[in-house]
């Protein structure tokens, strides 16, 4: 059935005059006339569908204009204009648009305040009789959540949602067609679409892309074209027939609802009519088996044919009392390093567990949800016993989600599938009662069977269910690996269902845990595993897991297995070890200028033993190397991050002989150097790298740190008597206060050295401002703090 | 004034290492160059707060007294646009606060790569606000130039304080010293050109309108890119 919209409201409002007093919403309240007069032009050009006057009709958008009080006035005032235009087969679509902020964490709205917004606009539009909830020009999909979630708890009327991309193929957030599919049609929505931005042409790919995505109807309502500028003012190039010529080709990419956008008019809608009445509805390919996750950037889908998928288990406090207690503190920066450990190790799915005793579980899932999702782009598991625990990882994820887990057992059960069922999550289904663990593969199918008739009487399907095979300790059950791979299988021939297990609990109590882990994994791969939860950083598994992939077919002769391999062994091979009679000094020195730091403590431990001095050491081995990497800085061979490098495996080499001899015999001091960044200025990086290498060149620091004023150098240099002051600036807003330390200290008698730096000085400046030396760069600082203190000691 | 915090995603570490001053990345080992762009991710925490002003050149058309920027070179450079957004960006101080830590326990090589890796973000956040607001005027016809900040060419970061008022970075946290630096410091501010032909920006534009000749980061005209 092909369905024609209407065309653009707010230009039409424009035209007459009444768009801006003060918003085009308030024009149904104060010219509802010629409101309905716009809405009957589209009825007589054929539009089957008009939609009402309420595009920014939610109090979060007419606060800008002191109306946020005045949503269910607006909204009936609209609602009432519209009908008054319709034909006796007009339908009546509640225009729903963007509240025009961003929702956390991509912006400051939050979620629950968005949805209350929509709730409170939707219930008016339902109230006032409309036919459908039109949610459209959405550029953010969590934003588009919010709105479907609101339809759902508003009304029982059918739900039109309808994304904004760019030419990308994608929504400003990032979101394509994919994702928008995969979060949406489990949430309930009628129909998908596209709107806005684009014209007809830049949108026919990305309307047979949705098509290819989604089993439900797709509808597209594009601009009369890209905005061109003619007298300086943007308009709308493609005329009524131009319009009229993309519609056959719009409804054989897919779609079943057209309409037209910004710059189209009642005559766009009339032409564009004319050909939609010549056309058919085009078929749709079903949808792959499966069931399918995403997050906010991209779409996934587990069994069906579809290629393994690892879900990463290591964020879960559990028996980790490091992560449990940080995520007690409230930080949250361990979990986000084991989120991206894990997607660059190859998870695909992020298991997320806040069950540590004690906290608010619900809240803390929440933080993790919005934190994790703006760092990892990858679909989580929410997992938790609390139903209100998965209700917050469930609502707050910017994408189609899955729950870990439901069971037979009772209340739970009804509680997490109607949790499942109202934010559109997918379910894992545990085979347990609650009652004694089941021994027996059909025990387990026994259980499963019962969980999957509940999830279908709750309303969700086969493309929702994933079904848990219950890995059990083979150290305490002999046969309990034999009988979780048997009732994978018999699960597969049972169930249309993907399927999953924690593999690691089999070889809980055994050595050797990693080998049995990988032996399960792959014999449970073999016997239709399609999502084992595991750690994806654990040895072996992401090599076994490509290579299965080569044999079950999954990757198609071995391609991705052979470009993984070439560029493994790309990389640069170890460092051979130092053949057996080089000097041990020559060792250490070698280790030290590529930045080894073990190896440098170590090599320095074994010459100490070996009866080295610690001055020949120090003279040969490191300084040699702090030497040699400053001559390769100097000369573009070396850059900083290996100069640090190396002044770090200097200091671990130093540190293993001051702990051998301690002072006795450790060199002298080259001199004394005083360093700040001056007044008002905050950088300190520059300063501490000079710090780190003056050190390594063997001088003694005195670091006053950043912001110093004038006043605590010289009582510093009064006080220290340094042979050197250096003083660093970054910006040129802070050069006086440079200028005006070396004023106080020379004015007070300081008669030592003065050295300066800093991005934005140069020679020229430095010497302006009576700094004796100026470093370009930290070596180059060394090398005349080194220069300077020898002139003056000769 | 709206905001908008962009999601990173990944690290440039091309543009990290260069910010650390390295041509290329052979030299060090790869392990120390994912370290620091995976701290990153873990410690930034990346936002933007901006604001559409009309623009009448050469002022920022504002309610209750325009802004006439004292610049020649950004005079010269919104020309064509017929609005100006005045943009806050940054990736907090968390980052900052770690980077200090390292170089406090030693961690040297480390906290320099993450100080370059934060570089970065902000570099990588403040195009993705400026690619967002552009989306946003798309529909009016209008299209975004390249982002110019206080302290390019002849705009005095002493403009600082009402470039952030302009911009709401209160909304993000963000604000300036006395000197007129930054805090948190690895944040920008921009004024980012809006019209009916502008060109869009490439990464490294600013090197175009510094006077800095001597920069060990300066990029020659022919590096200015997409990356």
């Amino acid at each position: 059935m092909l369905k024609m919209f209407d065309g653009a409201m707010g230009t039409q409002l424009q035209a007459l005059g009444i768009a801006d007093s003060p918003c085009p919403e308030y024009a149904a309240v104060t010219s509802p006339a010629q409101v309905t007069a716009i809405h009957r032009e589209y009825v007589e050009a054929g539009a089957d569908i008009i939609e009402t006057n309420t595009f920014g009709a939610n109090r979060l958008k007419l606060k800008d204009f002191g109306l946020e009080n005045r949503v269910g006035q607006i909204v009936a005032a609209a609602a009432r204009a519209a009908r008054a235009a319709c034909g006796r087969d007009t339908l009546v679509a509640g225009s729903v648009g963007p509240t025009g902020q961003l929702i956390a964490p991509l912006g400051a709205c939050s979620f629950d305040e968005a949805a209350s917004a929509y709730e409170e606009q939707i219930k008016a539009l339902a109230g006032a009789g409309v036919d459908y909830i039109l949610i459209e020009t959405i550029i953010d999909l969590q934003e588009m959540r919010a709105a479907v979630l609101a339809a759902k708890a508003a009304c029982r009327l059918p739900v039109i949602g309808q994304l904004t991309l760019g030419e990308n193929g994608r929504t400003v957030t990032g979101s394509g067609a994919a994702a928008a599919a995969a979060a949406l049609e489990p949430l309930g929505v009628s129909v998908i679409g596209l709107n806005c931005s684009l014209g007809p042409e830049q949108l026919l790919p990305l309307v047979a892309e949705l098509a290819r995505e989604t089993a439900l109807p797709v509808s597209v309502q594009p601009n009369a074209g890209l905005p061109t500028v003619v007298g300086g003012k943007a308009v709308f190039p493609l005329s009524p027939e131009d319009m009229a010529a993309w519609v056959p080709r719009l409804v054989a990419a897919g779609a079943s609802f057209v309409g037209g956008c910004c710059g189209t008019t009642p005559a766009h809608i009339k032409a564009m009519k004319k050909e939609l009445e010549k056309c058919r509805p085009s078929p749709r390919r079903p949808l792959p088996a499966g069931v399918r996750l995403s997050s906010r950037g991209g779409a996934l889908w587990l069994g069906g044919g579809h290629k393994t998928a690892l879900i990463g288990e290591r964020i879960n406090p559990t028996g980790r009392k490091i992560l449990a207690d940080e995520l007690k503190s409230g930080s949250l920066i361990a979990v986000k390093r084991e989120a991206l450990a894990q997607a660059e190790a190859g998870a695909a799915v992020l298991d997320i567990n806040a069950g540590v005793p004690g906290i608010d579980q619900a809240a803390m899932m929440r933080r993790l949800v919005e934190e994790l999702s703006a760092i990892v782009d990858l679909p989580f598991s929410i997992d938790s016993a609390q139903p209100e625990a998965i209700e917050a990882g469930l609502r707050y994820f910017p994408g189609r989600a899955l729950i870990n887990s439901v069971s037979g057992k009772q209340p739970e059960r009804d509680a997490i599938l109607s949790i499942a069922k109202r934010y559109g999550a997918a379910v894992i289904v545990l085979p347990l009662t609650g009652k004694d663990l089941p021994e027996t593969a059909e025990e387990r199918l026994k259980i499963v069977g019962g969980v999957i008739r509940a999830a279908k009487e709750a309303g969700l399907g086969n493309g929702d269910i994933v079904l848990d095979a219950l890995a059990l300790t083979a150290a305490a059950n002999g046969s309990a690996p034999a009988e979780t791979l048997r009732t994978l299988k018999l699960y597969k021939e049972n169930f249309p269902c993907p399927t999953t297990m924690g593999l690691s609990n089999v070889s809980f109590g055994l050595p050797g845990r990693e080998l049995i882990n990988a032996a399960f994994f792959l014999m449970a791969l073999a016997n239709g595993l399609d999502a084992p939860i595991i750690n994806p950083l654990a040895k072996y598994i992401k090599e076994l897991l490509a290579a299965a992939s080569v044999i079950n077919g999954q990757d198609s002769q071995g391609i991705a297995f052979s470009s993984s391999h070439v560029s493994a062994a790309g990389e640069k091979a170890a460092p051979a070890a130092p053949p057996g009679d080089e000097d041990i000094l020559d060792a250490l020195l070698r280790a030290v200028a590529r930045g080894e730091k073990e190896s440098a403590a170590d090599l320095a431990a074994k010459a100490h033993g070996q009866g080295r001095t610690v001055i020949e050491i120090t003279n040969r081995a490191l300084t040699g190397a702090m030497d040699d990497i400053g001559d390769k800085f100097a000369r573009g061979k070396a850059f900083l991050p290996q100069v640090m490098l190396a002044a770090e495996a200097m200091q671990a080499a130093f540190a293993v002989l001051k702990e051998k001899a301690g002072r006795q015999g450790r060199p002298p001091s080259r001199g004394k150097i005083i360093l700040a960044t001056v007044e008002g200025d905050i950088h300190d990086l520059g300063k501490n790298i000079v710090s780190t290498l003056m050190q390594s060149g063997g001088f003694d620091i005195i670091d006053l740190g950043k912001d110093v004023p004038a006043a605590k150098v010289l009582a510093a240099a009064e006080k220290e008597k340094p042979d050197i002051v250096g003083l660093c600036a970054l910006m040129t807003t802070t050069l006086g206060a440079m200028g005006e330390c070396i004023d106080l200290l020379r004015k007070s008698g300081y008669a030592g050295g003065i050295m300066v730096g800093g991005a934005v000085l140069t020679a020229g400046y430095a010497e302006s401002i009576g700094a004796g030396m100026y470093a370009s760069d930290a070596l180059s600082a060394v090398k005349q703090a080194k220069e300077w203190v020898k002139g003056r000691k000769v | 004034m709206p905001v908008f915090n962009p999601v990173l995603g990944h690290i440039n570490k091309k543009e990290m290492l260069r910010y650390a001053g390295m041509r290329q990345s052979e030299d060090l080992p790869h392990a120390v160059i994912a370290a620091a762009a995976e701290d990153a991710l873990v410690y930034a925490r990346p936002a933007g707060a901006w604001e559409i002003y009309d623009y009448q050149a050469p002022a920022l058309k504002i309610p209750g007294g325009d802004y006439l920027p004292q610049s020649l070179k950004l005079c010269a450079h919104l020309r064509g646009a017929v609005k100006v957004a005045v943009l806050a960006v940054s990736v907090g101080g968390d980052i900052e606060t770690r980077v200090n830590q390292l170089f406090a326990a030693g961690e040297y090589t480390k906290a320099l790569l993450l100080d370059a890796a934060a570089d970065s973000a902000v570099e990588q956040a403040a195009d993705s606000l400026c690619a967002f607001v552009a989306s946003s005027v798309r529909a009016l016809g209008l299209g975004a130039g390249r982002r110019f900040s206080p302290g390019y060419g002849d705009w005095d970061i002493k403009e600082q304080p009402r470039i952030l008022e302009l911009s709401g970075a209160a909304r993000i946290g963000l604000g300036a010293t006395k000197s007129f630096m930054l805090a948190p410091r690895k944040s920008i501010t921009a004024a980012l050109g809006l019209g009916f032909s502008m060109l869009p920006g490439k990464a490294g534009d600013a090197c175009l309108y510094c006077e800095n000749a001597g920069c060990r980061l300066r990029r020659a005209k022919n590096d200015v890119e997409d990356v």
